[in-house]
């Protein structure tokens, strides 16, 4: 099944198909690697992409506009429980993931009537205090990582905080006594843990649950990318095709 | 297939209206350049001989008109800046594209009287029928080379004619607009064939609209063929809004996912036709630029012989 053909029809994506395939390339480059250009483990988004651009060498701009519901797909599986994915081969809709992202950073949101822009907003507001742009992205990564949502990239930098707010140990005595012992396993980390989840999860004492939950350190940068994108298509005016 | 289109043969040009064409100062209509209004100048700069050149056509009206345009413009190095809306309408009234297209627009119409009941819809499509011919009328006076005094009774009759069916169709345009956007048309199968019918006449209006104002023209009312052709404009900026309208927010509808594209077949089939009309700009030429292009012309004076 291409990636393509994973796509969810979600209509709180379907602004990427007008969005500026710059921006694309943003969101696309965030899935497929993070800030330090370290890759992630990424599906076939990359694969994709390469054949996208090797078809439209004429045009960046419609390689990436051609691939917009891959990108979508992409988003959607990271959301997603990645075991139940296995089974249903497709992810979330991006409503799912943005609630989960909030819930993580405990933004105060009701889940029946807060709108996706609204919510979006308090997410970038409790991250970064204000309603970010997208020619912030250094800044963001820079917050995100000092907060620990970045996995391993922030375990490698800022290992407490990620531990305690990435694995969601903060709090419990037990946990916190957990996350001293993982701090053993975490010398070895920069050499093993390059690009594989799966790496880092078999390092760290998770259950089966935390190791199959929704991607954060990919999920989180990709809804604030997302919420950014969202507001500067909103605010140009609306491409109508007639 | 080829057809003959019609270009300004740009070797007769005077010298004077070389130099006048540089300055922006000319309005090409009915095969006359004249000054433009508000300069020192008026009247009458040069009666313009035409040149044929070959074109291809293709599949549809609109894209035959749209490729005809390009090639024009690009047979008219030293005029790009002059609309070609003049060189379309004399190469639509020498051919047979008209006569092929009129033919079309009657299948439709044909095909929605056929499935409406309704005594006020199969009233206008009647009146539809009567401004097809009207708009053959137009063409074929226009063809002939006739002095504006010898066809002025017969122009006058028809120029009556295709004002009031035009504004009949306008208005019953915009009403079937309104019935589509409303969803009071509930078969889909009905749906189809009224999006197609709007869809034909929105493509065949700004045509006879500029076969009118020329008529008017050529009939001397010089004051009259310009309130005309600015009247025509405004109507179909109307309708076209409104078409657009429905187009944009269905085809968004179907872009966010609120409805599916298999749902909605009569919507997929007319999209195209519709994104060509548009993008085409026909209208632009037709329509919005001889309405703002005003020319200098005292009522004494007439272009002598009119050189299709």
């Amino acid at each position: 099944m291409s990636l393509e053909a994973k796509f969810r029809e979600d209509k709180n994506l379907a602004f990427l198909q007008d969005a500026d395939w710059q921006d694309l390339k943003i969101l696309a480059n965030a899935l497929i690697q993070d800030h330090s250009g370290t890759e992630q483990w990424t599906g076939e988004l990359k694969s994709t992409l390469v054949e996208s651009l090797s078809m439209h060498s004429e045009s960046e701009e419609l390689a990436y506009k051609s691939i917009w519901k891959a990108i979508a797909a992409e988003i959607q599986l990271y959301g997603g429980d990645t075991l139940v994915n296995l089974a249903r081969r497709k992810g979330v809709e991006y409503e799912e993931i943005l609630q989960d992202v909030a819930k993580k950073i405990k933004v105060d949101f009701h889940k029946e009537t807060t709108a996706i822009d609204e919510l979006e907003d308090r997410v970038l507001r409790k991250l970064f205090k204000r309603v970010t742009t997208l020619d912030e992205l250094p800044q963001i990564y820079r917050t995100l990582e000092r907060e620990g949502l970045l996995g391993l990239t922030s375990l490698t930098s800022d290992p407490w905080n990620t531990v305690k707010k990435g694995v969601g140990l903060g709090g419990n005595a037990t946990a916190a006594a957990g996350a001293s012992a993982i701090f053993a396993g975490l010398r070895i980390l920069p050499q093993l843990a390059k690009v594989n989840p799966l790496v880092s999860a078999a390092t760290l004492p998770l259950t089966l649950k935390d190791f199959s939950s929704p991607a954060y350190r990919v999920t989180i940068p990709a809804v604030c990318i997302i919420a950014m994108m969202r507001r500067k298509h909103d605010s140009n005016l609306y491409k109508d095709e007639f | 297939m080829e057809y003959q289109a019609f270009t300004f043969d740009e070797s007769k040009f005077s010298s004077i209206l070389k130099k006048a064409i540089e300055n922006q100062e000319v309005v090409f209509r009915d095969g006359v350049a004249y000054w433009k209004k508000g300069l020192e100048k008026t009247g009458i700069i040069q009666h313009i001989p035409l040149k044929p050149v070959d074109m291809v056509s293709k599949d549809t009206f609109v894209n035959t008109l749209g490729s005809l345009q390009s090639s024009l413009q690009n047979t008219m190095v030293a005029v790009q800046a002059i609309s070609t809306g003049t060189l379309l309408v004399a190469t639509i009234i020498q051919t047979q594209i008209l006569s092929k297209k009129i033919d079309a627009v009657r299948n439709a119409v044909i095909q929605v009287s056929q499935i409406a009941h309704e005594q006020n819809i199969l009233f206008y499509t009647d009146k539809v029928s009567e401004y097809l011919s009207v708009v053959q009328n137009l063409q074929l006076i226009l063809r002939s080379k006739e002095d504006g005094r010898a066809i002025e009774q017969l122009g006058n009759a028809t120029l009556a004619n295709s004002m009031q069916l035009k504004n009949q169709i306008s208005f019953f345009i915009l009403n079937l607009l309104s019935l589509v956007q409303n969803k009071e048309i509930k078969d889909d199968q009905h749906l189809g064939l009224i999006l197609k019918f709007i869809q034909q006449i929105m493509e065949i209006l700004p045509l006879g609209m500029h076969l009118e104002h020329i008529l008017s023209h050529r009939l001397g009312q010089y004051q009259f063929s310009q309130n005309l052709i600015e009247d025509s404009a405004k109507k179909y900026a109307v309708l076209l809004d409104n078409y657009r309208g429905y187009l944009n927010f269905t085809n968004n509808k179907i872009k966010n996912f609120e409805i599916k594209a298999e749902d909605v077949p009569y919507f997929m089939q007319i999209k195209q036709p519709a994104l060509d009309l548009i993008s085409n700009r026909l209208h632009v030429e037709l329509l919005e630029k001889p309405a703002k292009e005003a020319l200098s012309i005292g009522y004494s004076e007439q272009p002598v012989l009119v050189n299709w």
